[in-house]
C-alpha cells in the first residue's frame, strides 16, 4: 500500500496463524498500530494492518475464507479494539480474545433494531441508484 | 461502600457533549473504576457512499464528516486521490492549502477553548473566545464564500484562490488573534480554578499515549513529538515549524498543548503567506484513480488516516477514515480510571471529542 509520508512501502504478506507473532514483533520494535482495513471479495476476507513508527508506516496483509474467526490483537494494542468491534458490525468477522467484546453492537444499543448498519448502507445505496435514475429519467425528458 | 459498585450513564445527552456518545462509568463511591463507550447514535456510514458517487463527488462527502475540520478532511481525500493518480498539484494550491487548514485549527482550537471553559463554568472566557473565533470565521467566508463547509479543496489542487487584498487581511488577522489570545492565554492558564481541575488530572504517559494510539494534542502533551504535518503534504514541506510538545500528560498540559498550537498556526499563516508563488491553483485530472493508498493529515484534534482502495472506475472500491477522536477514545478509556466523578466531563473535553468524525 502506498502512503504519503514516503516512497517507500513496507509491506509484509503473512498467514493468520502469524498474525498476533508479528504484531508483538512490531510492537516490541516500538510500533503502534494505526488502522485495519477489510476488503471483501468473493468467498474471502482480505484484512490489512497498518502500524506506524515515527513517520514510517508497515503493513501486514493476509486473506481468509469467510467465517474463519481472526485472533484479536486487541490484547496487544488496546486501541484495535474499537476498529476490531466496527469489523465485526459492519462486516460480520468474528474475532477471539477481544478485550471488549460488543457482539456486533458497537453502533446499535442492545434494546436497538436488528438490521446492521451493513445492510442499512445497502438498502440506502440501492434508494440512491434509484433516484439517480428517475433523475436520468427526468432529464431526458426535459 | 468500598466493595459496592454503581453504574452510571454518562451521556449521550450531557451539557458537555454536542454530540452523542454514552459512557457508562463503573463507580466506587466517587471514584471511576471503569468505562465502556458506547458509540452509534448518529453513525451516518458516509464511507460506503464511494459505491454510488465518483470519486470528484467523494470530496464533498469527506468535507461533511466534520463541521470544524471540513477542510482537513477534504484535503486529506484529495491527497489520497492524487497520490493514487500520480497527481502533482501546482504549488499555490499547495500554500493555499496550508492557509485555509490553519485558519480551521485556529478556529477549532478556539471552539474548544470556549467548550472547555464552559465546561467549569467559565462563562465569560467561553464568550471571549468564541468573539475572537468569530473573526476566523468570518475570514473563512470572505475568502471561499461559506463559513464552516468551504468546499474549496478538490482533487488537483483548489477551487478558488485567495486574491493579495485578503492575504493582507489574514495577516492582520493573524496579528489580532495573536494579541487576544495573549491577553487571555494567562488568565487562563494561571486560573485557580482551572489549575485546581486540570494539573495532575487524567494523566496519560508518554508510552502509554503512543502504544494506545493516541492522536494530536492528547499525544503531544503526554510527550510524544509526533505531528503528521511533518511528512511534508501540501505546502508543510515548504515551512518551518516544530511540534509543540507538553511533557506533564494531565488535562493541564493538554490545555497547554491547544494554546500554544495556535501561535504556531498564526504563524504558519504568516510563513504562508510569505512566500506563496503566483501560478495556476489547479490541473486537469484525467482518467480514474487506481491502487491502494494510506494517507495522514493532522487536523486540529489529531491525525487523520485514510484509506483507499481503487479499481481504475469512477467509483473507489473502499474508503475508509480513521478519525482523530476515534483513535483517542482508547486514551480516554485509560485515562478515566482513579478519577472523581466531578472530573469525567473535563477529562471529556480535554480530548477535544467529535462525534460526527467518530460516526462518520
Amino acid at each position: 500500500m502506498l502512503h504519503n509520508q514516503t516512497n517507500e512501502t513496507k509491506e509484509t504478506q503473512i498467514t493468520i496463524d502469524k498474525l498476533v507473532a508479528e504484531t508483538q514483533k512490531l510492537a516490541d520494535n516500538g510500533y503502534r498500530f494505526i488502522i485495519m482495513d477489510v476488503f471483501e471479495s468473493g468467498e474471502n476476507f482480505e484484512l490489512i494492518y497498518e502500524y506506524g513508527k515515527d513517520y514510517d508506516v508497515t503493513t501486514l496483509r493476509f486473506t481468509v475464507a469467510k467465517g474463519t474467526e481472526i485472533p484479536s490483537i486487541s490484547p496487544i494494542f488496546f486501541n484495535a479494539l474499537l476498529i476490531e468491534n466496527e469489523n465485526q458490525d459492519l462486516y460480520g468477522l468474528k474475532y477471539k480474545g477481544l478485550v471488549v467484546d460488543f457482539g456486533g453492537r458497537l453502533y446499535m444499543a442492545v434494546d436497538e433494531v436488528e438490521a446492521p448498519p451493513q445492510s442499512m448502507a445497502g438498502i440506502n445505496v440501492s434508494l440512491v441508484k434509484k433516484w439517480n435514475k428517475k433523475a436520468d429519467t427526468a432529464k431526458k425528458e426535459g | 461502600m468500598g466493595d459496592r459498585r454503581t453504574v452510571i450513564p454518562f451521556g449521550p445527552q450531557h451539557p458537555v457533549l454536542p454530540e452523542p456518545i454514552q459512557l457508562k462509568l463503573v463507580l466506587e463511591d466517587e471514584i471511576v473504576v471503569e468505562a465502556l463507550p458506547q458509540i452509534g447514535y448518529i453513525h451516518r456510514g458516509l464511507e460506503r457512499l464511494v459505491k454510488v458517487r465518483d470519486f470528484n463527488q467523494m470530496v464533498f462527502v469527506a468535507e461533511r464528516i466534520c463541521g470544524i475540520c471540513s477542510f482537513q478532511h477534504a484535503m486529506t481525500y484529495c491527497l489520497g486521490i492524487e497520490r493514487l493518480m500520480n497527481i502533482e498539484v501546482p504549488e499555490r494550491a499547495d500554500y493555499l492549502r496550508v492557509i485555509w487548514s490553519e485558519l480551521h485549527r485556529v478556529h477549532s482550537h478556539l471552539l474548544w477553548l470556549g467548550l472547555f471553559a464552559d465546561g467549569f463554568g467559565f462563562e465569560s472566557m467561553f464568550m471571549e473566545t468564541w468573539k475572537i473565533r468569530e473573526a476566523v470565521v468570518d475570514m473563512l467566508e470572505a475568502t471561499a464564500g461559506s463559513r464552516v463547509i468551504i468546499s474549496t479543496c478538490q482533487v488537483g489542487g483548489v477551487r478558488r484562490d485567495i486574491s493579495p487584498e485578503f492575504l493582507q487581511q489574514i495577516l492582520k488577522l493573524a496579528d489580532d488573534t495573536e494579541r487576544k489570545i495573549k491577553a487571555i492565554e494567562n488568565s487562563v492558564m494561571n486560573d485557580y480554578t482551572v489549575k485546581k481541575r486540570t494539573v495532575d488530572i487524567g494523566i496519560v504517559s508518554k508510552e502509554q499515549a503512543w502504544k494506545l494510539g493516541a492522536a494530536g494534542p492528547t499525544l503531544r502533551g503526554s510527550g510524544v513529538k509526533w505531528d503528521a504535518r511533518m511528512i511534508g503534504y501540501a505546502g508543510y514541506k515548504y515551512l518551518n515549524f516544530e511540534p509543540v510538545v507538553e511533557t506533564a500528560g494531565d488535562c493541564y498540559a493538554r490545555t497547554k498543548v491547544r494554546f500554544r498550537e495556535i501561535f504556531v498556526a498564526l504563524d504558519l499563516l504568516r510563513q504562508a503567506i510569505a512566500k506563496i508563488p503566483s501560478g495556476e491553483i489547479n490541473v486537469k485530472v484525467k482518467g480514474n484513480p487506481e491502487g491502494e493508498v494510506l494517507v495522514q493529515v493532522e487536523q486540529p484534534r489529531g491525525e487523520v488516516t485514510y484509506t483507499f482502495k481503487a479499481n481504475g472506475t469512477k467509483n473507489l472500491e473502499k474508503m475508509h477514515v480513521r478519525t482523530p477522536t476515534f483513535a483517542n477514545i482508547p486514551a480516554f478509556l485509560t485515562m478515566l480510571p482513579g478519577c472523581e466523578l466531578a472530573d469525567v466531563p473535563i477529562l471529556a473535553l480535554t480530548i477535544d471529542p467529535c462525534i460526527s468524525c467518530t460516526e462518520r
